[in-house]
């Protein structure tokens, strides 16, 4: 029998050709709403924080391979530590902000699911993106996306109600 | 149609973030001008905190890197199980399967596929003989792993199918004890995807502390190693062959894969040399797979008619057999191709009858002296391929094989509490002593005798319930 191997290494390149500019345009408006949601609604930080990522990654765009999952994965990052701070702070409940009309009640079922849940939720059904996209902006395993993803949509339905369901 | 939270998780696309955010990110990161020390105190908790992580980390690092020690019941034995349920492409059809761990035991799935979008629907009834069930302890925690949306699981009496219902665990969100009473059951668990639902029996032995060895002196052994290049090995007696991997992906990172192929130019399945092993051997599993699916395809056949590896067995029908598995690790993933000769001789000991099989006993007497009126029962009961009982105060168990009147016993294992009094110690010492020794055993209508070199046991049958 002829066997005949063939192995390749597939790496995307390195660079600092990537056009920020252009990603912004394209995905700033849907990496802010993913951080909006991850917060639970709290703009300020989503903002901040979006700004910050496109910041660290125009700082270190030679040393950043895929510069996507990057930047989510840096807001998240950001993110978070913005919350913790907070709580250490005690700082009041940020609650008080004033949710946009046309999503309050979104908003208010939303902050009842964990941030990660939120994230997956955004991800999967604003940006419609696909399970395994949404463990690449993470950088988590497919497998707990779609457990994140079960369960927020389950705590979802079960706060907004629902009127059912062809597409699942 | 969509449903309401849908909708309104679509309303999020309206919002927009302020303008400035891009000229606030052109004037560079404002977060990392080298951090500012925390406060005095605070840094006092963070070394403190780091210090006792680092004890942690050392103690862990110990438990790990220490020298086996040979596990006995009472050191360290809370084997947590988990059950991985998984869809596998293969030729452009998605399977679904389960793998159950335990340990470094992988168990793949019996079972009824059942509204699958590619199979239709599909109902086999699972088929059990004594040596599949599985050895598990009582009061583990069982949880549930894998790409299914939700896995539902429930506790059912073996029997004729369909079985009966003992518990119903409901969806496994967390993990769910064992604790049901010692015995065997049947655990059956579906798991439901976008694709549709499957269910998976695996029968298991649930035991009281006893534990548990593996059973399978005979087993043909699968091994799969998932690092860099993934491999399979078959071992069965002297015999050995490697997997021929055909496709293989191993990932560092979402953005660093290493894919291989082998392109085989002899026909499908390719050719390979074939190991031969008895028609209906069990297969155990070992590695770190966290999915597996495989299929025997009889010699010369393209792919119609394959027989599934359900009950982890080589096929009963003697012949020539290619092994195809498709197996998912952690990191990578890799398809597999082994050659298998089911041959029609059997192992002696299972051909053999076995007079021991299902029959109970209380100890009566050691080396002639009788156990005292009052002690605590010293109990021993066989199944096909397994004794334990109580010594007394502990519980014990091993795998065992006759042979006309000899008997072996291997891998001995009991629980480790301490009782006084009576001579309670001494007689669980003399019965391990005349069980791991024995040669050979004489069964009569009310008597059974157990002979090594050095100890004769005498046991009379038990007293019914």
């Amino acid at each position: 029998m002829m066997l005949e191997v063939e192995e390749r290494a597939v790496e995307r390149d390195r660079g600092s050709s990537h056009d920020f500019a252009q990603l912004f345009r394209d995905d700033g408006p849907g990496l802010w709403r993913t951080i909006y949601a991850f917060t639970g609604g709290r703009r300020d930080i989503a903002e901040d924080v979006t700004a910050e990522a496109f910041a660290r990654g125009l700082a270190y765009a030679d040393t950043i391979r895929d510069p996507l999952p990057w930047l989510y994965r840096t807001a998240f990052r950001l993110a978070q530590e913005e919350l913790r701070r907070e709580r250490r702070r005690r700082a009041p409940e940020p609650w008080d902000q004033q949710d946009p009309p046309e999503v309050a009640g979104l908003m208010q079922a939303l902050r009842e699911l964990s941030p990660k849940q939120r994230a997956a939720i955004v991800l999967r059904y604003e940006a419609d993106l696909p399970v395994a996209e949404v463990a690449r902006r993470m950088g988590i395993a497919q497998p707990t996306v779609r457990v994140h993803v079960h369960r927020g949509r389950a705590h979802l339905r079960e706060l907004l109600g629902d009127n059912e369901v062809d597409d699942d | 149609m969509t449903e309401r939270w849908q909708d309104e998780v679509k309303r999020l696309g309206d919002l927009e973030p302020s303008d400035d955010i891009w000229r606030r990110a052109e004037q560079g990161p404002q977060g990392e001008t080298g951090p500012s020390l925390p406060p005095r105190r605070q840094r006092v908790v963070a070394g403190v905190v780091a210090f006792v992580v680092f004890l942690a980390a050392g103690g862990f690092a110990w438990r790990a890197l220490r020298p086996p020690v040979e596990r006995s019941v009472g050191s360290d034995l809370d084997p947590s199980i988990v059950v991985i349920l998984r869809i596998l492409e293969r030729d452009g059809v998605s399977l679904p399967t389960a793998t159950l761990r335990v340990d470094d035991r992988t168990i793949l799935g019996g079972g009824s596929t059942t509204h699958w979008q590619s199979a239709g629907t599909v109902e086999s009834p699972p088929d059990f003989t004594d040596g599949d069930f599985t050895p598990l302890q009582r009061g583990s925690l069982l949880g549930a792993a894998g790409d299914a949306e939700s896995v539902d699981a429930e506790l059912q009496q073996p029997g004729t199918f369909p079985f009966q219902s003992v518990v119903s665990f409901g969806q496994l969100s967390d993990a769910v004890k064992l604790d049901q009473p010692i015995g065997r059951y049947v655990l059956r668990l579906t798991g439901h995807w976008l694709q549709g639902n499957a269910t998976f029996y695996f029968p298991i032995d649930l035991l009281d502390q006893a534990v548990i060895a593996r059973p399978d002196a005979d087993a043909a052994v699968l091994t799969f190693v998932g690092k860099n290049a993934p491999t399979a090995t078959l071992d069965y007696g002297d015999g050995q062959q490697d997997g021929l991997r055909t496709t293989y992906t191993w990932c560092q990172d979402s953005s660093h894969c290493v894919q291989g192929t082998v392109d085989f130019t002899t026909g499908y399945p390719p050719a390979v040399d074939h190991l031969p092993i008895p028609a209906g051997t069990r297969l155990t599993i070992e590695g770190d797979a966290t999915a597996i699916a495989g299929i025997f395809r009889p010699k010369g056949d393209s792919g119609n008619e394959p027989v599934n590896v359900d009950g982890n067995a080589i096929p009963q029908t003697p012949g020539r057999y290619v092994l195809q598995l498709d197996v998912e690790f952690d990191q990578s993933s890799a398809t597999f191709f082994l050659g298998v000769e089911a041959t029609s001789a059997t192992p002696t000991s299972v051909q053999s009858v076995n007079e021991l099989a299902g029959s109970s006993w209380s100890l009566a007497s050691i080396d002639g002296a009788p156990v005292p009126k009052g002690a605590r029962p010293v109990t021993l009961q066989f199944t096909a391929d397994r004794l334990g009982g109580v010594d007394g105060c502990n519980s014990y168990g091993a795998p065992y094989r006759v042979d006309g009147t000899s008997i072996q016993v291997d891998g001995f294992q009991s629980t480790a509490m301490m009782c006084t009094g009576g001579g309670t110690m001494e007689r669980a010492k003399a019965l391990y002593e005349g069980l791991r020794s024995a040669t050979s055993f004489e069964l009569t209508t009310d008597q059974l005798t157990i002979t090594s070199p050095t100890t004769s046991l005498t046991f009379e049958p038990a007293a019914a319930p």
